[in-house]
């Protein structure tokens, strides 16, 4: 009769809902701890990405930061007279030798202030960061004070844009250039002629020196040398390593909080899983009987419940990852409490990260699945058949 | 035997009265006509038997009379209501009052004793938990499981799970008792145990009972047999 | 009704492991949410221990640069400044941390009366006025790392490098219990004079001013009145109050915190999930005994409340069940459950308001859960569930 049939498909949309609602857990799970990595390896990428490993970078031994670091001119010297630093024709040093200052700048979207990074270059400063390059208008005129945004801030602050000024120090500083160091720390910042911005700031020493070295493999001696030279008081960092140091601490931050949401989700869903699984387990014990008594295996019986399961979860992850890759058109501002700078980054999806959701999905289903499937296993089969 | 229970029960009224009900179902592109224009008299204190083949029609007249499913058209009026006038809430009071169901498996909530289930409809008349329970013992003690009182369904035969429902079924002291294969699910033995407290239940309670079945041997303990098929009364 | 409780009771235990999943689900997504709650509450804690009537001078060009101490005199003297102290960030490491869980820093002798609100004992405040190499410690950071009065504490200094060594002189406690008190109070004269000497990094200089506001004066008007006395010097100031510029520090993780938002209703969705699973199957279980319910004249008013009691079963007891490991959790010390991240934190307390929003969270859950199979329980008819063979 129609009435019964209608009956069946309302138990099979049941059916399907408890499906579904496992799964959609699951998914949410992965969502949460994938996107997690996403956001660990934006803030790695953005931070890797700056700085080259053709280059070293000399700070003040002991500080945490290039806001903290403090090198005298004397020193500076002395090491751009250094062998191995890497020289043009002229015999002049590819090197720049920085000043880097936090400032409070207003945001353009609520007008609040944010902390902004400045950072003085000296003439070649351009030039030995081959990554940066100048997307519009063009580089400011060495003695002037004309300063160029980087790509990431210029519009999320105001008064960033070519033609306006950004007040610094006391006074107006016209922006006459924007350029684009990749997804790196650089794109957040905003450069000018360091002996300029070192007199404006009353600043006597330099932040940092950077420069190439003539080849790779110097950097070791020359470090244990430089480092043990008391008149200095530096510490020599490869410049890439240096500035994906600087993110460690927001990094850690992100992992750990992110790893810690994730188990806890992810027992939710493993939880969702097993309820699911055991209900199943239970409705269709009649089922395994009579596949027993045909002659299956209580192994067959396990691995096929626990396929299910994990196919299940699989549906899951794959959804949930699908979403993540959503996220990649998100950015993230947030400010590096290492540094006090705000920095600009993006969720970024790798396959390495694609595929780790998946496995953390498929565990999920192993483990929400394994118990259920062994309770299938060991059904007897005379009290299933007689299971109305 | 009808002429025999009109004699020993001179002024009986009719409790059930059916005036050309019909009702059908679309079955995709088919119209399945179910009832076709019934017309149909029980008296007070009469046990009716309804029989018939699959698909005759009659599990849908019984369950037209006890107020579970509403007919398509003509007149019904049972215990002095007319039932295709009430709405679904004032269907489910008037359930409440006048009917008592017995069905054919799945009677009883698992997870309530024995007395329990008996009470249960209880709940939903006002009176003190003590009386509810006075009462579901009296009735339980009449079907004969007095003893069997705080036992669950699970640690029951079949047999005694059927006289527990039928307990519940008088205990709320209603108008009609409906039964719908009571002894489907029995063996022989149980079958007769339960077919003869019906006929107690009917004789000395003066119980106004409407059975449908397939068992020859349970329509016997009825007062009045009636063949259904395609929708229609065979007389 | 009593019945109805009885029934709701009787079936949550039938399914007895299904039914501690489900209690289990609940507890563990209200853990996620409390945590997460708990931890914004506590980022956002620092903002609770500063007062309008304090202000911070710092140098208005950046942070990180330092105002001369010349100013201090100049400062004193503003209409409605009661009291004025000054000091530094020190930033120091203790030992091989990566960075330390306890603030430093070195300051003069009337900073300390500008914090009413931490209770310091006379003599040991005493003591460590006449030991320019004395250290005054928080309690918590006292109980953290085993430090007691007479050790002697050594810091790797890093904006100030060297070596630095501090004897514990005195312990100090806060009257509030939002205070954290991972401090520890330097001499700026002893920094000063080393750096001076030895380091040369912009000596006779400070980090920042505090200022006490007077009663009845504005706080708004005396740090205007403050700017005002810097303005087109050497270093110009910008003062705000004490709340407002812990906020700025504090909105530096706000896209952080907003996703962790975002996270705890996701955290309430996983619960309603798991809920809404298990009131399923169960409904799916018992169809046809309500349908004998209905028969028997219970209405679908009943019904729905005998679905509404099972979940509130569940989701209840799983409140009472995360009660009990919160109540655990939060009477041991933070290292034991966060390990690292409890450097990020000042305080951990569970504020009443997560309790509240954790009860709320748990009877939306029952509500919508036991909603979903109820609606389907009261469209269903009698007949057709009476046909139903499991």
């Amino acid at each position: 009769m129609s009435l019964a049939v209608s009956y069946n498909a309302r138990y099979l949309i049941t059916r399907k809902a408890t499906t579904l609602l496992t799964l959609s857990g699951i998914a949410l799970v992965v969502l949460v701890y994938v996107a997690t990595l996403m956001l660990a390896e934006g803030l790695r990428q953005t931070l890797a990405g700056t700085g080259s490993v053709e280059n070293a970078i000399v700070l003040q031994n002991g500080a945490q930061s290039e806001i903290q670091s403090g090198v005298t001119r004397a020193a500076t010297n002395i090491i751009l007279a250094e062998a191995e630093v890497a020289r043009r024709p002229n015999n002049e040093p590819i090197s720049s030798t920085d000043c880097v200052v936090v400032v409070s700048l207003k945001k353009s979207v609520d007008h609040k202030p944010t902390h902004a990074t400045i950072r003085g270059i000296s003439k070649h400063g351009l030039e030995i960061r081959p990554a940066v390059k100048i997307v519009s208008g063009r580089l400011f005129q060495p003695g002037s004070k004309e300063v160029i945004v980087g790509k990431a801030i210029h519009k999320r602050l105001t008064n960033a844009q070519i033609g306006s000024y950004i007040k610094l120090a006391g006074t107006e500083w016209p922006v006459i250039g924007v350029f684009d160091a990749g997804p790196t720390g650089f794109s957040s910042e905003i450069w000018g002629d360091v002996n300029v911005l070192m007199s404006s700031f009353k600043r006597d020493q330099f932040s940092s020196i950077t420069f190439r070295l003539k080849d790779r493999a110097d950097f070791a001696a020359m470090k244990r040398r430089l480092e043990k030279d008391p008149r200095l008081k530096v510490e020599l960092k490869r410049e890439n390593e240096f500035y994906e140091s600087q993110s460690q601490g927001l990094a850690d931050f992100i992992k750990l909080l992110g790893t810690v949401i994730s188990v806890i989700f992810s027992l939710g869903a493993i939880i969702g899983a097993l309820i699911t699984m055991y209900s199943a387990v239970l409705q269709r014990t009649r089922e395994i009987g009579i596949l027993r008594a045909l002659g299956f295996r209580a192994g067959s019986i396990f691995c096929a419940f626990s396929a299910e399961c994990l196919l299940m979860a699989l549906a899951g992850g794959v959804l949930g990852v699908t979403a993540a890759v959503l996220l990649s058109f998100v950015t993230i501002n947030t400010v590096n409490f290492q540094t006090f700078a705000e920095i600009s980054f993006a969720f970024r999806i790798t396959p390495r990260i694609a595929l780790q959701g998946l496995m953390f999905s498929l565990i999920m289903g192993f483990l929400g699945g394994a118990l259920p499937a062994w309770r299938a296993a060991k059904v007897k089969i005379v009290e299933a058949i007689r299971t109305l | 035997m009808t002429e025999a229970s009109t004699l020993n029960h001179p002024i009986s009224k009719a409790i059930i009265n059916i005036e050309k009900l019909s009702k059908s179902y679309q079955r995709g592109e088919e119209l399945v006509q179910v009832l076709d224009n019934l017309s149909l008299t029980v008296k007070e204190g009469e046990f009716t038997a309804l029989m018939g083949p699959s698909g005759s029609g009659k599990t849908t007249l019984l369950n037209l009379i006890a107020g579970i499913d509403k007919a398509g058209s003509g007149y019904l009026e049972v215990a002095g209501s007319i039932l295709n006038e009430l709405n679904e809430s004032e269907l489910t009071k008037w359930r409440a009052r006048h009917v008592g169901f017995v069905f054919q498996f799945y009677n009883l909530l698992p997870v309530l004793s024995a007395l329990e289930n008996v009470a249960l409809p209880l709940s939903l008349l006002p009176m003190s938990r003590r009386e509810r329970y006075e009462r579901a013992r009296f009735a339980l003690d009449i079907v004969g499981l007095g003893e069997r009182a705080n036992h669950f369904p699970a640690q029951l035969s079949g047999g005694q799970e059927q006289r527990v429902a039928i307990a519940r079924a008088v205990v709320t002291d209603p108008t009609i008792i409906i039964a719908d294969e009571p002894t489907g699910d029995l063996d022989r033995r149980s079958a007769s145990e339960i077919m003869v407290l019906m006929q107690r239940l009917n004789q000395e309670l003066k119980k106004t009972i409407v059975m449908v079945t397939h068992d020859q041997a349970a329509a016997g303990y009825a007062g009045r047999i009636l063949h259904l098929d395609k929708g229609r009364l065979l007389d | 009704m009593q019945e109805i409780l009885r029934l709701a009771i009787r079936n949550c235990l039938r399914h007895r492991l299904r039914t501690m999943l489900t209690i289990l689900g609940i507890t563990v997504a209200m853990a996620g949410f409390v945590f997460i709650r708990t931890f914004i509450e506590a980022w956002y804690a620092g903002v609770k221990t500063t007062a309008k009537n304090r202000l911070v001078v710092r140098n208005a060009v950046s942070l990180i640069f330092p105002l001369p101490i010349s100013y201090f005199n100049t400062i004193t003297q503003v209409a409605g400044v009661e009291k004025a102290g000054y000091g530094n960030w020190f930033g120091g490491i203790y030992k091989d941390e990566q960075y330390s869980s306890f603030q430093q820093f070195a300051i003069n002798s009337s900073y300390l009366d500008l914090y009413p609100e931490l209770i310091i004992n006379p003599l040991e405040r005493l003591a460590w006025e006449s030991n320019r190499q004395g250290a005054l410690i928080g309690r918590q950071m006292a109980a953290e790392y085993g430090f007691k009065v007479g050790d002697i504490i050594q810091l790797k200094g890093t904006i100030f490098p060297g070596l630095w060594e501090f004897e514990v002189q005195g312990i100090f406690a806060a009257k509030s219990a939002d205070y954290d008190t991972r401090l520890m109070f330097l001499h700026w004269d002893y920094l000063n004079e080393r750096n001076r000497t030895e380091i040369n990094r912009q000596p006779d200089h400070v980090g920042f001013y505090m200022v006490k506001v007077q009663d009845g004066f504005s706080p708004a008007e005396v740090a205007k009145a403050i700017d005002e006395r810097f303005a087109n010097s050497y270093a110009e100031t910008l003062t705000e109050s004490e709340t407002v510029f812990v906020q700025g520090f504090i909105s530096m993780l706000a896209t952080i915190i907003t996703a962790l938002n975002i996270i705890s209703i996701v955290v309430i969705l996983i619960m309603l999930l798991v809920m809404t699973n298990t009131m399923l199957m169960s409904m799916r279980e018992r169809y046809v005994e309500y349908a004998i319910m209905k028969s028997l004249g219970f209405e679908a008013r009943h019904l729905y409340a005998l679905l509404l009691s099972e979940a509130l079963l569940i989701s209840l007891s799983g409140f009472g069940l995360l009660s009990v490991i919160m109540a655990i959790a939060f009477s041991l010390p933070p290292q034991a459950l966060l390990g690292d991240l409890a450097k990020f934190f000042p305080n951990i307390t569970l504020t009443p308001f997560t309790v509240g929003a954790a009860f709320c969270a748990a009877l939306v859950v029952a509500a919508i859960s036991g909603s979903l199979p109820a609606y389907h329980i009261t469209k269903l008819r009698v007949t057709e569930a009476l046909r139903y063979i499991a």
